[in-house]
């Protein structure tokens, strides 16, 4: 009687189980990842943003070595104005040449200036 | 009345090593398989010198043993359908409790997959479990008495030797954990930071994941606790 009673005591102990796992997963793959990945995408939209742009981002590229060419790219991938470009760098003046390879009319002039602007403050060496 | 064909000799031989075919031919097994081919040799020895023929003697003698499953050392008889049914539970609510906590790994975008095998087991499992179940609720009593030998050494062994596997499974694991977390710090010379609570927890979870294997040297250590708590006693009653 008394293992009966035990067994039925785990049955219902699975059954609550099932109902908490089942939630639980709904929970997590219906609500939070979901909210999760738009709060990224949300992030990385802003980043593309001179005023929304994370500064944060780029601190982990701050280098006094110049000649760091992946810092160099790393650190401009984490910069807004995600477009195919090239380096040349110039150590005698010491800076980088960076070449967009897209038209200043398909992203839009005033954008451009205030993204470029933004870059070249925030990439500027101070001593 | 001599059969053509018949070799009686032969036909003892045949008959104990079936009787003994579930077996390993250990040091303990093949003493116990000499002294029963001994016993039924004996045996036809008598009834043929009374005058029986060889083949009824054969025939009777084999009939006088039936089954060595009583005389093999560790074996013990337990009522079946109940030692499974709550084996099956078991591992049911082990892998139960390592599904939900896992799931909020999920959040992280680690033990995705281990979740997924433990979720699906979960629902494999449940449908097992209550149709065994269930279906043991119809199932007449004397149905539910059969009984069946388990070798508890056997068993014991077993959960030793997963005991043992899942140690050293856990010590590779978090030794390889720890060098490719940590191992960048020697080989490239590259400091390791953790920065926050949410890289603290992927560390965290990595090193915690391999420990959700634990359900199986606990399962061979619960079918060793059942194989006792249902063993056929005296009463031979559940």
């Amino acid at each position: 009687m008394k293992q009966v009673n035990v067994m039925r005591y785990k049955n219902m102990l699975i059954v609550g189980l099932l109902v908490i796992g089942f939630g639980l997963f709904a929970v997590v793959q219906g609500v939070i990842i979901p909210q999760n990945e738009q709060r990224h995408q949300q992030y990385l939209a802003a980043q593309q943003n001179p005023v929304t742009h994370d500064l944060s981002r780029i601190l982990p590229f701050k280098n006094r070595y110049m000649g760091d060419a992946s810092n160099v790219a790393n650190l401009f991938q984490h910069l807004p104005l995600d477009v195919e470009r090239t380096y040349r760098l110039h150590p005698e003046t010491w800076s980088v040449e960076v070449n967009y390879k897209e038209g200043v009319s398909r992203i839009g002039e005033e954008r451009v200036h205030k993204i470029l602007t933004w870059i070249s403050q925030v990439t500027s060496h101070k001593k | 009345m001599v059969m053509e064909g018949f070799n009686k000799q032969e036909e003892l031989n045949h008959y104990v090593d079936h009787l003994f075919r579930k077996y390993k031919p250990t040091q303990q097994i093949r003493e116990l398989k000499a002294e029963i081919l001994s016993n039924l040799e004996a045996k036809v020895a008598d009834l043929t010198a009374s005058g029986m023929n060889d083949h009824e003697a054969v025939q009777q003698a084999k009939n006088s043993i039936r089954s060595v499953d009583h005389l093999v050392d560790g074996n013990i008889r337990v009522f079946i359908h109940p030692f499974r049914l709550e084996l099956v539970q078991m591992g049911l609510l082990f892998s139960l409790i390592a599904w939900i906590l896992t799931i909020p790994f999920r959040i992280f975008g680690l033990g995705v997959l281990l979740n997924t095998i433990l979720m699906a087991l979960c629902i494999v499992g449940s449908i097992v479990y209550f149709a065994m179940y269930f279906s043991s609720k119809r199932k007449k009593e004397e149905a539910l008495q059969a009984k069946k030998y388990v070798n508890y050494r056997l068993v014991a062994k077993l959960k030793r030797a997963s005991w043992r596997i899942w140690s050293l499974f856990i010590i590779v694991v978090t030794l390889t954990t720890t060098a490719v977390q940590f191992g960048s710090h020697i080989w490239f010379a590259r400091p390791v930071t953790i920065e926050g609570p949410y890289q603290w927890a992927v560390l965290a979870i990595k090193y915690a994941l391999p420990f959700a294997s634990v359900i199986v040297p606990l399962l061979f250590h619960v079918a060793e606790k059942l194989a006792f708590k249902y063993e056929a006693g005296e009463r031979d009653e559940i």
